[in-house]
C-alpha cells in the first residue's frame, strides 16, 4: 500500500492507531516522520460525521478536523492548490486552483474517525482528468443536497456556476445583461429560502465612474439578484466591512460573514441589511482573528467554525457566537 | 457568373468534424502562470488599503498590515479594472526551518509607498519605474556572534534626516541614514550586535526593484533574485545582490562572499525559480 494520501496525525494518533489495529489494517499505517499541520486553513465545510473539512493553500491539503476539540483527525495532500470545498454524502467537492476544476472525490473508509481517504471520481463539467478545466478561480463552493446542486464562485470569470451532482452544468449568473460582479470571492446557499450569496469586494481601487463599495450579493437559484448589502463607504452606519470573505446563513434571517481585515465576523440581518452584532476582534488570542477567510455554521449544534488564517487554527463560537 | 455551392455531404462532414473535436482543444483556456504572474501592471490607489474603516485607515502594527496586505494575496482577489488576480503569497517564516523562531512580514521586505519614486542609477540602487514595489531589506543578518558563533538578524535604524517621509522610522526613502542596528532585543546598537558589519555590498540596506527578466523591458541589471549566468568569481559580485541574498548570506549555494558552498548549483536560476512566495520562499 502506498503512503502517500492517507496521513494519520495530531492528537488523534493512538486513536487511530487503535482503530486501525481493530480492523487489522496495521500492515496499511504509514512511518510519519512529521504530522501534518494546519498552516494557511482556507475555506471550511461540514464534513462526515463530526468532522470538518478544512483546505490549507499553502500546504496543499484537506485537513478533516474533529468537531469537539479540533484535532486532526485525518489529511490528504491534493495534487495541486485547493480552495472551495464542500461535502455532502460521502462526496467531496473541492476547487483545485491548480487544475482550474472542481474535483469531485469519494470519502472511503471507516464512518467515524481517522482511517479515510479520498478516490478522485471525475470534474465537474467533465473535464477530463488530468486536463486544464474552465474554472478560473475555484475560490468558494456551496452544496444544496434538496436539489442535488453545487454552487462555484469563479473569480476569476466572476461568475456563480451551478453544476448537478453529476457534473452536469445547469447555470452560470449573472448575464452579460446583468450587473457585473466585480471581485466575488465567496459564497453560501440558503437552503430554506433557496437564496444564493456572494461576497464580492466591489471595486478597491474606486475608480469606476460610479464607485462600487464591497457587497454582499443575494440571488434566487435563476440568478436574479434579490438584494444588494453594501460595505464601506457605508449607506448604513453599521455596515464598515471592506474585505467581505465567508458567509454562512441559519435560514431565519441571519448571515454570518467575516470580515478579513477587521478580524470580526458580522451578523447580518437578511431584511433590513444591517450589521446586528459583532463577533470577535482582530487579535492572536483565543477567540481572536487575524484573516479570517470562511466561516461555517453547524445548524445541529448552533457552533460557528471559522478559519482563522493568520492564526493557523480554527475559532469556534458556540451558539452562532452569544456563548462565551 | 459561376457560383460555387457546398454539398450537403460536406456540410455533414464538417458538423461530424466539429461535435468529434475534443472541447478542451477549443477552449483556449490560458495555461496558469508557473509563478506569480506580474503584479506591476496593477496600479493601486490609496484607496486598496487607506479609508477601509470609514475614516482614514492607519494599520499600525505587523499583524494588521500583514492582514491588509493578505486580505487581497491570498489567491481569491481578483482586480475589476485589470482582470487581473493578486497573487497568493505566504509569509516566510520558522514553519519548516530549524533556525529558531522567526518571522519576516510583508514590510520586512515590501516598502509600499515606493512604487515608481526615482531612484539611483548604479547597479545597487537601480532606476525605478519599472518594476513593483521596492525591497527594503529592512533585516540584516549579521555574519557570527564572536562569543558564540551564531548569526543573528539585525534591524537598521533608519532616520529620516529631512522629514520627508512623515517621521523616523517610516518609509524608507533614499536621503534616509541608517544610524546603527537594533538586534533581537529591540536595544538600538546592543552590544550583542557588535559583529563589524560584513563586508560585501550586499549586505546593509540596499534598494532593490522587482525586476523581473522574463518581462519586456526589463533592465539588464536585474536585483531581484539575480539567476546566475557563470558562476561569479568575485566576492560581492552583482549575482549575489539579490533579494534573497540581504539576509541569506551564509548559505550552501551563492554565499555574498564566495566561500564554501557550491557555486555551481543551479547556474541560470533564480532562487524563487524552486523557492515559491506562495510557500513562503521555503523550499
Amino acid at each position: 500500500m502506498k503512503c502517500t494520501t492517507q496521513q494519520v496525525g495530531g492528537p488523534h494518533s493512538w486513536r487511530s492507531l487503535f482503530l486501525l489495529l481493530l480492523v487489522g489494517m496495521a500492515p496499511a499505517l504509514c512511518a510519519q516522520t512529521t504530522a501534518p499541520v494546519l498552516v494557511s486553513p482556507m475555506r471550511i465545510a461540514e464534513g462526515p460525521p463530526g468532522q470538518l473539512l478544512v483546505t490549507d493553500n499553502r500546504e496543499d491539503m484537506i485537513f478533516a478536523i474533529s468537531d469537539d476539540d479540533l484535532g486532526i483527525a485525518w489529511s490528504f495532500n491534493l495534487p495541486g492548490r485547493p480552495m472551495g470545498i464542500a461535502f455532502w454524502s460521502n462526496t467531496v467537492f473541492v476547487g483545485n486552483a491548480t487544475t482550474r476544476n472542481v474535483e469531485v472525490y469519494k470519502l472511503k473508509g471507516l464512518p467515524r474517525g481517522a482511517g479515510k481517504t479520498l478516490e478522485f471520481q471525475y470534474n465537474l463539467g467533465f473535464t477530463p482528468p488530468g486536463q486544464t478545466g474552465s474554472i478560473q478561480i475555484p475560490s468558494d463552493i456551496a452544496v444544496d443536497p434538496d436539489l442535488d446542486l453545487v454552487f462555484v464562485v469563479d473569480s476569476g470569470a466572476r461568475q456563480v456556476r451551478i453544476f448537478d451532482f453529476k457534473g452536469n452544468p445547469v447555470q452560470s449568473f449573472p448575464g452579460s445583461t446583468d450587473p457585473p460582479l466585480l471581485s466575488p470571492v465567496a459564497i453560501a446557499v440558503d437552503t430554506v429560502n433557496k437564496e444564493v450569496l456572494v461576497s464580492d469586494y466591489g471595486d478597491p481601487n474606486g475608480s469606476f465612474a460610479a464607485n462600487v463599495p464591497p457587497r454582499l450579493m443575494i440571488y434566487n437559484y435563476a440568478g436574479t439578484l434579490l438584494k444588494q448589502i453594501n460595505g464601506y463607504p457605508m449607506t448604513v452606519a453599521s455596515n464598515e466591512f471592506a474585505r467581505p470573505q465567508g458567509l454562512a446563513v441559519n435560514g431565519l434571517g441571519s448571515i454570518f460573514m467575516v470580515e478579513s481585515v477587521h478580524g470580526e465576523v458580522y451578523v447580518i440581518d437578511r431584511n433590513s441589511g444591517q450589521v446586528t452584532r459583532k463577533i470577535s476582534s482582530f487579535g492572536s488570542d483565543p477567540g481572536q482573528l487575524q484573516l479570517p477567510l470562511d466561516i461555517l455554521l453547524v445548524r445541529k449544534s448552533g457552533n460557528l467554525y471559522v478559519t482563522n488564517n493568520m492564526g493557523k487554527r480554527i475559532e469556534v463560537f458556540r451558539g452562532e457566537g452569544r456563548l462565551p | 457568373m459561376r457560383r460555387y455551392t457546398i454539398p450537403a455531404w460536406g456540410t455533414l462532414i464538417v458538423a461530424v468534424m466539429y461535435l468529434a473535436w475534443p472541447v478542451g482543444s477549443l477552449s483556449q483556456t490560458p495555461t496558469p502562470p508557473p509563478f506569480n504572474a506580474p503584479a506591476r501592471s496593477l496600479k493601486m490607489t490609496c484607496t486598496y488599503c487607506h479609508q477601509l474603516h470609514g475614516g482614514t485607515l492607519k494599520p499600525t502594527g505587523t499583524a494588521a498590515i500583514e492582514a491588509l496586505c493578505m486580505s487581497c494575496h491570498n489567491g481569491t482577489f481578483t482586480d475589476p479594472q485589470t482582470g487581473k488576480t493578486a497573487v497568493l503569497v505566504a509569509t516566510h517564516e520558522n514553519s519548516r526551518t530549524n533556525y529558531g523562531n522567526w518571522r519576516v512580514s510583508c514590510l520586512g521586505c515590501h516598502s509600499p509607498h515606493r512604487y515608481a519614486k526615482a531612484e539611483g542609477t548604479d547597479a545597487l540602487n537601480p532606476p525605478t519605474g519599472y518594476g513593483n514595489w521596492l525591497l527594503v531589506g529592512d533585516w540584516v543578518r549579521e555574519a557570527g556572534s564572536a562569543t558564540d558563533g551564531l548569526a543573528r538578524i539585525r534591524r537598521p535604524v533608519i532616520v529620516d534626516t529631512n522629514g520627508d517621509n512623515g517621521g523616523t522610522g517610516k518609509n524608507r526613502y533614499t536621503d534616509d541614514v541608517m544610524t546603527g542596528y537594533y538586534c533581537a532585543s529591540g536595544i538600538a546598537n546592543d552590544p550583542a550586535c557588535s559583529q563589524p558589519d560584513p563586508p560585501s555590498p550586499s549586505d546593509h540596506v540596499r534598494k532593490v526593484v522587482f525586476w523581473d527578466n522574463r518581462y519586456p523591458g526589463t533592465p539588464a541589471n536585474n536585483q531581484w533574485a539575480q539567476p546566475l549566468t557563470t558562476a561569479p568569481s568575485t566576492p560581492g559580485a552583482k549575482w549575489y545582490n539579490g533579494a534573497c541574498n540581504v539576509c541569506h548570506t551564509r548559505t550552501t549555494h551563492h554565499r555574498r562572499d564566495n566561500s564554501g558552498g557550491d557555486h555551481d548549483h543551479n547556474v541560470t536560476k533564480a532562487c524563487h525559480d524552486c523557492h515559491l512566495h506562495n510557500k513562503g520562499w521555503i523550499k
